[in-house]
């Protein structure tokens, strides 16, 4: 139905539902009026008739009241009758009728209720008409009631004629109404036609003109303004849309993997140039087919066709992917191993719109992989084997492993026992020497004294002789003593070193003073070169620690540095300074050797490494000094050297 | 159904349309402004005035035989009327539903008609209780062993009242010998303010009635003023309450004042059970118009018992009883034992 028709209906409708109502109430009015007029005369009857009635009908007066009651009706008005009831039971005590009193207005059931105020009792329709009776009792408590009955004819018939004015007016007004709606609806279909016709084009993509629809009424005007700005908005959008939709074209084309999309029925939307090769249809043909159409796969093994994606993905709502060993039966018979995914295209409430499917040709992966696979089990074969061979050779390793083990911890020992061994023997070098001029002197006195006491007793000793003897002996005395403390200070010192090379316990001890008693325990070895052995650490420098590792450290190094350091007869220098700071001792030991090839310097304190193999090098000196820094003393030892510019060897050794 | 279909589809559109159309259709079923049936009789059947005499008869006899009305525990309580039925009415009713309150008992008004009297229409049953003054109290105890249950209190709640004679103001007469040869006004002749204590006055100050030059009953007190002040008697004798009212009205003035005679009360015949006279009398000394029961009253300030009633005894009318008998209203054996 046009809007015009519309309009025209609903003002139509509008003014017949007005009329109507108009026409209801009207009647209701008159019929409420005439009620009410109805009443207020049966009222106004009442209240001039109430003191006369009263008193008569106290004092029984019954013939006074029948004639007051015949009067009133005798008047020329519609009041058909009058009369009055007493007492409990509402007995008639007078009425108007002259005919007799009618059968129908003796009540049997009437209730004795005090009505307050004049009101409707009874309806009857009667040969003369509907009469309404109107009834209200005189003097509340003394049930007397004056009924009035009120023949409603001529009322009715006034009625009649008023609802059919109003009836007549009112269909005239609806008829007026009707013309005027139609030409309203016209005047008003006239733009909204055009508008219509312009809308409908503008729904086709046509782009519009509004403007000269202004023209027209205020809101015609606001609506061509509104659709015109939206027609220029609608073209911005569509140019936007269309370089979307090209740049998602070339997207799609550019993209290595295929790709179809369809719309929630399964009907396909979209493929691209991929997807077409694959599938061996034409993008536009294979546009609205169902995808099982086009897209035709199966299991690779079973043969089984495969469950459609799109309807995986509807069901799901959720990406997925295909099962392994998909073939994708191209319209030529072709088939493709494929790997692919299918995952939902949702608006923006996440309502599913489609379906987009990627999937891409991995035959060739297919055949690798299964070329892989075999070549796999193959390897898996081959380790399997040789790691049962393996496991034989790393249990021989480990047997001699353990062997090498032993016989380095019994190098070791043998090492110190060289160590101590040649200390032993540097020692009893260095005693035998003033021992044997002690014992040169103590001989020589003891011959002298024998001399000296021969010659007093044969008296023939002189006093030049004697002198001499003294003084000789002072000299020889002397020249004991001094060798005497001599030896007793190397002694001390090897008692000294060698205790603590064997002992374990922690204690406090000058490193200074200690120094100096492992370079003095080494002296004879030091002795036979032209290296100057200097200890350049703090003086009185205590600290608390395993003196016997410093001294095997120690000795260890010099003897390295005489070894390797310095060819025979070769001057040099080894100086060994050490301080205290923040409990951490450092210490410093440099000789200026020939120094180490750096190619060997990172191997300098690897066991059993050694450049003079066979040339009393056990290789295991500097793997000890690492042991020990490390293990006993859980500190560091670094090496910096190059060929020809000596060593400095740097310990640091928490306390 | 499809213009019902495209009448809603506009309604959608046009809300004032559908309230329009429900407006309509509301007055379409309202448009008969009562529930009352329209009922076809037959206007033909009449029934002559001796049918519905029969009729009333009939329905009067079946109420009888119901034992109606006391024994359905309604009541008739009969008084004369002073004023308009109407005012009469409007004053005593909210006392009767002071009463049906009090007691549960239904209680109907009931006005004395001008050819009877309040003492026969309690003797006849036609009421069960009745208001009257002592002189009709004791006709009808003599006559239906009526019994008095209460006597009003007046504005000094005292339960007694006076006659006074009262005379135009510009009169000469000036002292009750002077009345002698004088016409005199009585109210009705059941009264005691309006007959029997002005004869009590009269035969006191030795005045007879064949020394008055003439006399009537007017009927009441009202109409035995209107008689004095038109002129047309000399003197009235009248209720004290009337008289001072139309005292201060210049009306009339005072002649004489009567001592005082036990009030008006109310008055119950021999038919009505003891335990209904019992809780009636309980609840008339009860009763406290001018106090809690005060709301709802209307004029009561008019009546006799202005604050209420206090039990009557029996000597209270002995005074009176014997002035009736010596003045001739009731006989010497009329006396009760």
């Amino acid at each position: 139905m046009t809007i015009a028709n519309r309009i025209i209906l609903l003002i139509l409708m509008t003014v017949l539902a007005s009329s109507l109502a108009n026409f209801l109430l009207t009647r209701y009015q008159s019929t409420a009026l005439h009620s009410e007029s109805e009443k207020i005369l049966a009222n106004t009857l009442v209240q001039s008739l109430r003191d006369a009635l009263v008193q008569d009908v106290i004092d029984s007066n019954k013939l006074r009241v029948t004639n007051l009651l015949r009067s009133i009706k005798r008047n020329d008005n519609p009041i058909e009758y009058l009369y009055v009831t007493k007492g409990i039971n509402h007995v008639v005590f007078a009425h108007s009728f002259e005919q007799g009193f009618p059968g129908f207005l003796v009540h049997s059931d009437e209730p004795s209720i005090d009505h307050l105020g004049t009101h409707l009792s009874y309806k009857y329709s009667t040969e003369n008409g509907l009469i309404f009776d109107y009834s209200e009792t005189l003097i509340p408590g003394l049930d007397t009631v004056l009924h009035i009955g009120i023949n409603q004819t001529e009322i009715l018939q006034q009625l009649n004629r008023i609802n059919q004015y109003i009836l007549m007016t009112s269909l005239i007004i609806a008829l007026f109404a009707f013309l005027v709606a139609y030409l309203m609806g016209r005047q008003l279909s006239i733009p909204l036609t055009q508008f219509v016709g312009r809308i409908q084009r503008y729904g086709t993509g046509e782009s519009i003109e509004f403007t000269d629809l202004k023209k027209f009424a205020p809101e015609i005007a606001k609506l061509a303004n509104v659709f015109q700005s939206a027609t220029a908005e609608r073209q911005q959008m569509l140019d936007a849309l269309a370089e979307r939709e090209q740049h998602l074209s070339s997207t799609l084309d550019s993209i290595g993997d295929a790709v179809i999309t369809t719309d929630t029925d399964g009907l396909i939307t979209r493929m691209n140039p991929v997807a077409e090769h694959l599938t061996g249809w034409d993008g536009i043909r294979a546009s609205g087919r169902y995808l099982t159409e086009v897209f035709n796969i199966m299991h690779a093994i079973t043969r089984q066709a495969a469950e459609n994606p799109v309807n995986k993905v509807l069901q799901s709502g959720q990406i997925i992917g295909l099962a392994n060993h998909t073939v994708l039966i191209s319209k030529d018979g072709t088939e493709y191993q494929i790997a692919d995914s299918g995952a939902p295209i949702k608006n923006d409430n996440g309502e599913i719109l489609g379906v987009i499917l990627v999937f891409r040709d991995v035959s060739e992966e297919y055949r690798l992989q299964e070329q892989l696979s075999k070549h796999r089990d193959h390897l898996e074969h081959l380790v399997t084997e040789r790691t049962m061979e393996l496991q034989a050779q790393k249990e021989t390793l480990e047997d001699n492993f353990q062997q090498l083990k032993l016989a380095q911890k019994q190098l070791v020992e043998s090492e110190k026992m060289i160590s101590l061994g040649s200390l032993v023997a540097g020692v009893a070098h260095e005693i035998n020497t003033p021992v044997g001029v002690s014992l040169t002197g103590i001989t020589y006195i003891k011959d002298e004294t024998r001399q000296i006491m021969k010659k007093l007793q044969a008296e023939k000793l002189t006093q030049t002789e004697l002198e001499e003897f003294l003084s000789n002996s002072d000299k020889m005395s002397d020249a004991m003593y001094h060798s005497l403390v001599q030896a007793s200070e190397l002694i001390r010192s090897f008692k000294q070193v060698a205790v603590d090379q064997h002992a374990e316990e922690k204690r406090e001890f000058d490193l200074h003073k200690y120094i100096d008693d492992v370079i003095l325990s080494l002296h004879h070895k030091i002795k036979h070169t032209s290296v100057t052995v200097n200890n350049n650490s703090n003086e009185a420098c205590l600290i608390t620690s395993y003196p016997g590792i410093f001294s095997q450290i120690i000795t260890n190094l010099i003897t390295n540095s005489l070894v390797h350091g310095f060819d025979a007869g070769m001057a040099g220098e080894i100086t060994i300074s050490a301080q205290v700071q923040d409990n951490v001792l450092t210490m410093l030991y440099t000789d200026d050797g020939n120094g180490i090839a750096d190619e060997i310097l990172p191997r300098i304190f690897d066991p059993f490494f050694t450049t003079k193999m066979g040339q009393g090098g056990s290789g295991l000196g500097l793997n000890i000094i690492y042991n020990l820094v490390t293990r006993k003393l859980k500190g560091n030892i670094s090496c910096e050297s190059h060929l020809g510019e000596g060593v400095i060897f740097k310990l640091e050794i928490p306390l | 159904m499809f213009f019902v279909k495209k009448i809603f589809y506009f309604n959608r559109q046009n809300n004032n349309l559908l309230i329009l159309f429900i407006l309509s259709m509301a007055l379409i079923s309202c448009d008969s402004p009562d529930n009352i049936p329209v009922q076809h009789v037959n206007n033909e059947e009449r029934l002559s005035d001796t049918e519905l005499q029969q009729k009333n008869t009939q329905k009067h006899t079946n109420q009888h035989n119901a034992g109606l009305p006391h024994q359905h525990n309604t009541f008739y309580f009969g008084f004369d009327l002073r004023g308009s039925p109407q005012e009469d009415a409007a004053q005593y009713l909210p006392f009767l539903k002071y009463l049906e309150k009090a007691t549960g008992y239904q209680f109907k008004l009931h006005f004395t008609p001008k050819y009877s009297t309040t003492i026969d229409e309690l003797g006849q049953d036609k009421t069960q209780f009745a208001s009257m003054g002592a002189s009709s109290f004791l006709r009808a105890q003599v006559k239906y062993n009526a019994k008095s249950l209460v006597r009003g209190l007046n504005q000094e709640s005292k339960a007694e009242y006076q006659s006074i004679l009262v005379i135009r103001p510009d009169s000469h007469i000036s002292s009750i010998n002077d009345i002698k040869g004088k016409s005199f006004a009585f109210g009705s002749i059941n009264s005691t303010q309006g007959h029997l204590i002005p004869r009590i006055i009269l035969s006191e100050n030795e005045i007879s009635l064949n020394d008055l030059r003439r006399y009537n009953y007017t009927g009441s007190h009202q109409n035995c003023a209107e008689a004095v002040v038109s002129g047309k008697f000399d003197v009235c004798g009248m209720q004290d309450k009337l008289a001072k009212s139309l005292v201060s009205q210049n009306m009339v003035k005072i002649l004489y004042t009567s001592r005082y005679f036990p009030s008006s009360g109310i008055v119950v015949n021999k038919f009505v059970p003891d335990e209904v006279v019992a809780q009636v009398r309980q609840a008339l000394i009860d009763f406290d118009p001018q106090g809690k029961h005060s709301q709802n009253m209307r004029h009561w300030d008019r009546t006799e018992m202005v604050n209420g009633f206090v039990a009557a005894a029996e000597s209270d009318y002995d005074n009176l009883r014997h002035w009736s008998i010596q003045l001739g209203f009731l006989q010497e054996a009329d006396k009760p034992e």
